[in-house]
């Protein structure tokens, strides 16, 4: 048979360009260059291999550099994989946004460099420790590597990234070409078809193995290009290990092993020859401006189908399949693995409410299926994605899409994993992270897998749900990606107030940690932080421009107590009463004192009603509401609107339960509004709505308030704006007076007697949004009283006309355009009166 | 594409009169340079090996030398299934196995196509088929009786009238059941015993001949529909015997081109005709095709979709029929009119919507394209002449 029947072909024929005089460059007797995809069992078995044979007098690992402060924690028995070296830095701020309000995820960067136990750099830092040789990290320092970069080439990029990213074997096209002629779907099957079924191995395929290792990687290379190359800042880090490393072979006289990336491996013995002869100290320094920590990691994140871009699919399935070849390293160790994980995908699909029921005689024929097709493509035994193909042969009962969603959903799952590592005390997690798995330990909260979780919390009655509600909140604060609220009180909007129970969905993330480790610039307790952060979220408001502004800063306050902050709540109070007293919006300080009302009402959950200095906060703030009254009449047409329903909510808070305890004179609030209301200058809507505030709350006779609504409807001025302005704001106020008081009837009527027919028409809509509030059978009461008073008794419904609207509006112009035409030719005697103005009437109504 | 559906056996010796020949005539000289090259071991009742049947349906890239007719020379195995090698691979595993196996997917996705090609590289006999409709008898799947004999002589080996399924049982091949899901549920199960014991119960028949226990090498390759008009659900029982594998519509536009022009030039050279195809016109074809399938254009208009199943396999007979008229009504040169003429009695099956969207497609998507282009031009200008 011809060479590419795939399984028969070897290496060679799949890669028959593989440059083959690389190999003579990359084992010598000084220093081997072990090139490495991130994450490969295979390369981890055969760098362990070397390492035993070879006993190198150093160890060197790509990496930045100051990481090798970090590994004897990276070795410490405690430490258990996945775990991540996490390393952050100030980003410098541009000169030109100097000044600017800075948030916190603009200026840092950060990235993770992820262990598994079976990644081959974490192999070769163990093994060499064994074999006691020098370790060390030689790559350029992870804010270096980002300055290398050209500005702008990654601007839009995430901000926490991989370390250990592959993008260019990703998107190689040689590499795709070479899997389509092999029959594998991408690179990562071709890695496999090519590389992971050689796991089992001895000294003697070691060589063999780099040297197809390094023609992968040549082929990954081929099309990245010297300025893509330069622009990322691959040549500067390739520049740096080259450094190191030559430098290394000149201060130690025994065999040094590189372990690199195949990517860089590829350039790296060339750039070391050359390096050589070349002298000099840049490279000295070797300690970094950034923040680094060991902390834990999770297989969810380093699954390269969840999004990780560094290296191989399934770090579950990889991990089970390294500690099966550990504890056995013959051949059979991929046939038992696949047993194991096809019957624990039986089992997964009848323990839980999938609808898929595998029987134990599909694991069978799955698992037939899955070794016969391993002999078919030439493995020795089933590779993961014979193992998913015998999935999708033998478990789908149905159509891919449908059923086959379901079943491959859940094997992408299993094969995922959802385990979280360990690191030890020593590595010193910083205080912020400490605080936060001791309160998640205290509270309950599971944080030792990645799973999704949900909790329910009794607000009102269990005091320890209280905590994790404030926990998660200050969580949430601290823009931690950690908690979700799905549903509850919001006593920020004063929504939902009657729910009892708040609603949280949870997910420990490696992200969490991540951002603890950034917020950890605030304190050293999430207590702490979140209370310096609210403290620099009010300083804040000053920057944005709401430092006058009340309702922003007694938010604030009531976040403080959600997240149970109440030790910081005095000093908050303060910073609330001085921006309250220079508050001159009346909005905002009607939306602060109902804020602070509620907070003041609200029992268990905020635990706000003995809060020092709350009552007189309130008192403050009511002050500075009767101080701004003063100038109710200077108050623009545009923001009239928003300031009479200011003045309805405060009203309305003054009738509320709570209020009694603002022990000030009432006149005190109510007589600015009176002069508001006489004021000439004062714009008619608020005006009228002064007049119906009075009025509804007994603060003004009857005969006065007539001679309000007098003066303005028969306005001698003519501006006819003005009087219907006034009775919007009239009506706004206090509807009950349209029926409750004829009077008012009898004056609009009064005033409409004076339009003309074309006036009406234009004034009309005015008037139909001053009655826009009233419900239907307001509506009703007010027709009854037009209806009264034209002699007729209440509304009689039941009375239909025999005219439909359509026709009486037919008649209606008819008569008008008649009208007009006698009056052309100087007949208007001739005209029969009509009763206009009933119509009128029952139109406006 | 889509195969005819044989009933019986076909005697294959005169070519010339066939309308058309069954996979194994087609591609005997494919199989014998396969079967002459496989030094793998068989595995029981099959032809050849299993690499061997993965090669024959996706083709190879360099000739195999071996003797034909009685002279060496060198044949190209040809790529017969475009799309999901992986998919290949598992449907060859599948039929190793005790498992039948089940093609599920939408109209014209080539699954009778594949199922003619595994039962002929498998066992060198394509016509071994059930046709499954809503009229398909458990007689027509076990045996049936040659009643005069059986009147005459009573039941015996030789009265008795074997079913394809029977004949594959006794032989050790491949059967193939198209379109299992057309049968009444309690026909379908008939197959739920058949496939587990492997074996077939004739209780009219005594002694040995009352059993008949499949040979090595036989297994069924099933077809079938899953939301059509007229089809039947299975029962859980007959899943459990089956792997599902489901053939998907081709999503990569230039396969889909490659393909149409390699069947329609295949189809053509049975029928003996001469026709020049330029491609222009057959990715005009292709690219309507594709547009109308997906709702959306390659320039991104939302286009209405018809009801109809547009798959590649009409593409194929669309181009097919244009190639013809241009042959015998024309200059031997085919044009986007000829396309035009022949899409309409594709697209426009029952519904009449259908002409509507079209008329749409034709308003909003054709027009715009005939200005940069020839063949779309013409193209849209024969949708007159369609009363469109």
């Amino acid at each position: 048979m011809a060479a590419v029947l795939r399984g028969q072909e070897g290496f060679a024929d799949v890669m028959s360009m593989a440059p083959p005089e690389l190999l003579g460059e990359w084992v010598t007797d000084r220093v081997v260059f072990f090139p490495i995809r991130h994450h490969s069992p295979a390369c981890s078995r055969h760098l362990e291999v070397l390492l035993r044979h070879l006993r190198p007098r150093a160890v060197l690992v790509e990496g930045p550099a100051s990481f090798t402060r970090w590994i004897p924690l990276i070795l410490h028995p405690r430490t258990r994989a996945p775990f991540a070296v996490y390393t952050s830095f100030e980003v410098a701020s541009d000169p030109d946004s100097h000044g600017a309000p800075k948030s916190l995820s603009a200026r840092r960067q950060a990235a993770y460099y992820p262990f598994c136990d079976y990644s081959p750099e974490l192999v070769a830092l163990r093994v060499g420790s064994e074999l006691g040789a020098d370790l060390r990290f030689i790559d350029l320092e992870y804010p270096d590597q980002m300055r290398a970069r050209d500005r702008g080439s990654d601007a839009m990029g995430p901000r926490i990234q991989s370390l250990t990213e592959e993008r260019y074997l990703r998107r190689s096209r040689s590499l795709a070409i070479l899997a389509a002629r092999a029959g594998c779907r991408d690179h990562n099957e071709l890695w496999d078809h090519l590389f992971e079924v050689r796991l089992p191995s001895d000294w003697g395929s070691v060589q063999a193995f780099i040297r197809d290792v390094a023609a992968w990687c040549a082929y990954g290379r081929l099309e990245a290009s010297p300025d893509l190359l330069k622009a990322d800042g691959t040549f500067a880090r390739e520049e740096r290990m080259a450094w190191v490393i030559s430098r290394e072979l000149s201060k130690c006289d025994g065999q040094v092993v590189v372990v690199t990336g195949g990517f860089h491996t590829v350039a790296l013995p060339g750039l070391v020859q050359q390096t050589q002869a070349a002298t000099g100290d840049q490279f000295e320094v070797d300690c970094s401006d950034g923040d680094t920590c060991l902390v834990r990691y999770g297989f969810e994140a380093l699954d390269a189908l969840n999004g990780y871009s560094a290296g191989m699919p399934s770090p579950y399935y990889y991990d089970r399949l390294w500690r099966a070849a550990t504890r056995n390293p013959g051949a059979g160790v991929f046939n038992s693995l696949a047993a194991e994980i096809l019957v624990e995908l039986g089992q997964l699909t009848r323990s839980g409410r999938t609808g898929i029921g595998v029987s134990t005689a599909d694991e069978v024929a799955a698992l037939e299926q899955a070794c016969r097709l391993a002999s078919l493509r030439g493995h020795p035994g089933p590779m993961r994605e014979d193992i998913l193909d015998a999935v999708r042969s033998c478990f789908v009962k149905g159509a891919m899409e449908v059923e086959g969603e379901l079943v491959l959903g859940l094997v992408g799952h299993l094969l995922g994993g959802t385990e979280v590592g360990e690191v030890p005390e020593e590595a010193g997690a910083p205080p912020l992270i400490e605080d936060f798995r001791r309160m998640a330990r205290e509270l309950k909260l599971d944080i030792t897998t990645s799973a999704k979780r949900r909790t329910s919390l009794d607000l009102y009655r269990k005091s320890r749900h209280r905590q994790v509600s404030r926990f998660l909140h200050s969580l949430a604060f601290l823009e931690v990606p950690f908690a979700e609220l799905e549903a509850g009180p919001d006593f920020q909007k004063g929504t939902g107030l009657e729910r009892l129970f708040e609603h949280w969905t949870y997910q420990w993330g490696i992200r969490t940690e991540g951002s603890l480790v950034e917020a950890g610039v605030f304190g050293s307790t999430v207590e702490e932080a979140a209370g310096n952060r609210i403290v620099q979220a009010m300083a804040l408001l000053d920057t944005e421009g709401h430092g006058r502004r009340a309702d922003a800063a007694v938010a604030l306050l009531v976040r403080c107590c959600q997240m149970g902050l109440h030790r910081h709540s005095r000093r908050l109070i303060e910073l609330v009463s001085l921006h309250g007293c220079g508050d001159v919006s009346l909005p905002s300080l009607a939306s602060a004192l109902t804020q602070l009302q509620l907070l003041q009402d609200s029992r268990e959950p905020l635990e706000a009603h003995g809060l020092p200095g709350l009552h007189s906060l309130i008192r403050g703030l009511f002050e500075r509401v009767c101080f701004v009254l003063q100038h109710l009449a200077s108050t623009p047409p545009e923001d009239s609107g928003a300031i009479l329903e200011a003045l309805l909510s405060l009203v309305e808070l003054q009738s509320s339960a709570g209020w009694c305890l603002v022990e000030l004179p009432p006149d005190l609030f109510w007589d600015p509004l009176a002069a508001a209301a006489g004021n000439a200058s004062c714009t008619p809507h608020l005006a009228g709505g002064a007049v119906g505030l009075l009025m509804s709350n007994g603060r003004m006779t009857e005969s006065e308030w007539i001679r309000h609504l007098d003066g303005t409807l028969k306005a001698a001025t003519g501006d006819i704006g003005r009087s219907l302005g006034f009775l919007t704001g009239l009506l706004r106020a206090s509807r009950e007076l349209a029926w409750q008081q004829p009077v008012l009837v009898q004056r609009i009527e009064a005033m409409m007697e004076g339009w003309t027919e074309d006036e009406f028409l234009q004034r009309v809509p005015h008037l139909r949004l001053a009655f826009a509030d009233l419900t239907p059978r307001e509506t009703d009461q007010v027709a009854a009283v037009v209806s009264t008073l034209h002699g007729g008794h209440g509304l009689d419904l039941t009375h239909a006309s025999k005219w439909s609207e359509a026709e009486v509006l037919l008649v209606l112009r008819a008569d008008a355009l008649m009208r007009k035409t006698l009056a052309e030719d100087a007949l208007e005697d001739w005209g029969v009166p009509l009763p206009v103005a009933e119509v009128k009437g029952r139109s406006a109504s | 594409m889509k195969s005819g559906r044989q009933a019986k056996q076909v005697p294959v010796e005169s070519p010339r009169r066939v309308v058309r020949r069954p996979a194994e005539a087609v591609y005997a000289e494919e199989l014998a340079a396969l079967a002459s090259m496989d030094s793998r071991e068989l595995p029981p009742g099959w032809k050849l090996s299993p690499r061997a049947v993965r090669h024959f349906i996706i083709g190879m890239e360099e000739p195999l030398v071996h003797t034909w007719e009685g002279s060496r020379r060198k044949t190209l195995i040809s790529r017969k299934f475009y799309g999901d090698d992986a998919l290949v691979e598992r449907c060859v595993v599948t039929l190793l196995g005790n498992r039948g196996l089940l093609l599920v997917g939408e109209p014209g996705t080539a699954k009778s196509m594949l199922s003619e090609l595994l039962s002929a590289a498998i066992s060198g006999a394509s016509t071994l088929t059930v046709q499954g409709t809503a009229g398909t008898t458990d007689d027509q799947i076990k045996y049936s009786w040659n009643y005069a004999l059986l009147l005459a002589e009573g039941p015996s080996p030789r009265a008795l009238v074997p079913s394809p399924l029977y004949s594959g049982m006794k032989l050790g091949s491949v059967v193939r059941f198209e379109e299992i899901t057309r049968c009444q549920p309690e026909i379908q199960d008939t197959l739920i015993s058949l496939l587990s014991d492997k074996c077939i119960q004739i209780p009219e028949l005594s002694g040995h001949a009352g059993v008949l226990f499949a040979e090595r090498g036989f297994n069924i390759v099933a077809t079938a529909n899953l939301r059509d008009r007229g089809v039947h659900e299975m029962s859980s029982a007959l899943k459990r015997r089956f792997n599902f594998e489901t053939v998907a519509p081709l999503a990569d536009a230039t396969l889909e081109l490659k393909l149409v022009r390699e069947q329609t030039q295949a189809l053509l050279q049975e029928s003996g005709v001469q026709v020049e195809c330029p491609t222009d016109v057959m990715e005009l074809l292709v690219a309507a095709f594709n547009d109308l399938r997906h709702g959306r254009t390659q320039e991104g208009i939302v286009v209405e979709r018809p009801t109809t199943v547009l798959s590649t396999a009409e593409a194929v007979a669309v181009s097919h029929s244009a190639a013809l008229d241009a042959a015998y009504f024309g200059n031997g040169h085919v044009e986007a009119g000829h396309v035009a003429r022949h899409i309409l009695g594709t697209v426009l099956k029952d519904n009449p919507d259908d002409a509507k969207k079209l008329k749409h497609y034709f308003e909003a998507v054709v027009k715009g394209r005939s200005r940069s282009s020839n063949a779309w031009q013409q193209f849209y200008e024969a949708r007159k002449a369609l009363r469109m």
